[in-house]
């Protein structure tokens, strides 16, 4: 029976508890479709400061970097290739986002369910959507472009 | 302490500990344990039982210096690994918390509660399927174990829930184990549920209340049961249970696709002006599905709060 289990958990993160209410991960893949990358990556390192991983902050601040510039490369690639229908590039452009919000949602999804472990607090999920709808509606277009990545 | 209950304790000192720790006489048993070590300061059992103490108490460090030291001394025990191990888990430190059952295991491979343990450990960081293994090798060494059956039962309704009726044998023989065991209700209910015996459910999850009002597992066993008893929540409750064999993110990827199918869809239909109501309807349509799987808890439990008021207690 030795040797029967491999070690399987020597890469899994020590659980830490946040003193304040955390992001659940998905979050981070609606705000990616309703605001950006850029917004969901400020909430992913909202809960990696709380979670006092420097990593979680580092990664959270690259992946809204890089969502946004791949937002700006992808409309910019459509809009040469001669996609003349703007609602598409749209579309294609906002599913970019959300390629980046899942990477924010599986880079955290072990660190927040050992915060759940510990008996820490979340946000709840649906305010966090509706607050996200909410704002895509009230922004002014321009705002919403450049959270999108779009200097306007 | 009283003479009869004197008279009740265990006459080593380790199991004396146990005994009062077990009737949540907790101050006693760390008097117990400050004697024994006093007595001997090196012997690792001693340290051991500060430990359980200290554990017991909720001062995680201090359980974790004493395990620490005893195992120092008496490395080849598989039980202060273990030990070590349950201390580790309580601290969230999951690898650290492996390491040590796996020695444990490597130590004594037919302790049954080393592979239980294990498996516990696998199911909390969400490795179901490398659960699986350790609990039935855990139920090999000891059948008769209730806990095992139900950690049985839970690992195979996240590892194969199509088969519900395996989860379900599995909760059947921990509650015929222990009719008494607030858990083994809860888990035969959650296991009911999935096999979408609803009625038998609620009935499961009563009991389970009835023997511990805080059970956490029966109390939202009972929430989606009684949930479930409305027919605009039942679809809802489907989409659930068909996600639950996906994940959790799974309602996210659902909603995500579909969001991208009716948008790619729209737009690229949108220049001809004949679709414009159907497409408006397909859009109109998702909108809806997303409410729907937003809503449809909150608002189906204001409305049921308002038919059972006991129901605000529920979490």
């Amino acid at each position: 029976m030795v040797g029967a289990y491999p070690a399987i958990l020597s890469r899994h993160p020590d659980a830490r508890k946040a003193r304040l209410p955390l992001f659940e991960p998905l979050a981070f893949g609606y705000l990616a479709l309703s605001l950006g990358g850029p917004v969901a990556a400020l909430c992913a390192a909202y809960n990696g400061l709380l979670l006092r991983r420097p990593g979680l902050v580092a990664r959270a601040i690259l992946v809204g970097v890089l969502s946004a510039l791949a937002f700006v490369f992808t409309v910019a690639l459509l809009i040469k290739a001669g996609v003349e229908n703007y609602q598409l590039v749209r579309v294609v452009g906002y599913l970019v986002h959300v390629l980046f919000g899942a990477l924010l949602v599986i880079s955290q999804w072990r660190h927040f369910a050992g915060h759940r472990f510990l008996g820490g607090s979340a946000i709840p999920l649906l305010w966090v959507v509706i607050a996200g709808i909410l704002l895509q509606l009230q922004l002014p277009p321009k705002i919403a472009l450049l959270l999108l990545g779009l200097p306007l | 302490m009283s003479d009869e209950e004197a008279i009740a304790l265990p006459v080593s000192g380790s199991a004396q500990v146990d005994h009062l720790l077990a009737v949540g006489q907790k101050e006693k048993a760390a008097e117990v344990a400050a004697r024994l070590l006093a007595e001997s300061p090196s012997d690792p059992f001693a340290l051991a039982a500060l430990g359980r103490v200290r554990l017991a108490m909720k001062d995680l460090e201090g359980a974790q210096a004493a395990i620490d030291e005893a195992v120092g001394l008496d490395p080849e025990s598989p039980g202060l690994h273990m030990l070590r191990g349950v201390v580790s888990l309580r601290r969230g430190k999951f690898a650290e918390a492996e390491r040590s059952y796996l020695k444990a295991i490597e130590l004594d491979p037919d302790h049954a509660v080393g592979h239980f343990c294990y498996g516990e450990l696998l199911w909390i960081c969400d490795r179901d399927r490398a659960a699986l293994p350790a609990v039935r090798h855990s139920l090999e060494l000891d059948p008769d174990d209730t806990d095992a059956h139900q950690l049985l039962a839970k690992v195979l309704l996240a590892t194969n829930p199509r088969h519900w009726d395996l989860s379900l044998e599995a909760a059947r023989r921990a509650l015929q184990l222990d009719p008494d065991d607030s858990a083994a209700h809860a888990v035969h209910g959650a296991a009911l549920l999935h096999a979408s015996q609803r009625e038998e459910a609620e009935g499961a999850f009563r009991s389970a209340l009835e023997i511990e009002p805080t059970n956490a597992l029966a109390r939202h066993g009972l929430t989606q049961a009684l949930l479930s008893k409305a027919w605009w929540y039942r679809p809802f409750f489907q989409i659930q249970l068909w996600s639950s064999r996906y994940g959790t993110g799974a309602v996210f990827a659902i909603l995500i696709g579909l969001w991208f199918v009716v948008s790619a869809t729209t737009a690229t239909l949108s220049r001809f002006p004949a679709l414009s109501p159907y497409l408006s309807g397909l859009t109109w349509a998702y909108l809806g599905f997303c409410a729907y799987t937003w809503f449809a808890t909150p608002i189906t439990r204001a409305l049921l709060n308002r038919q059972y008021p006991w129901m605000r207690e529920l979490p």
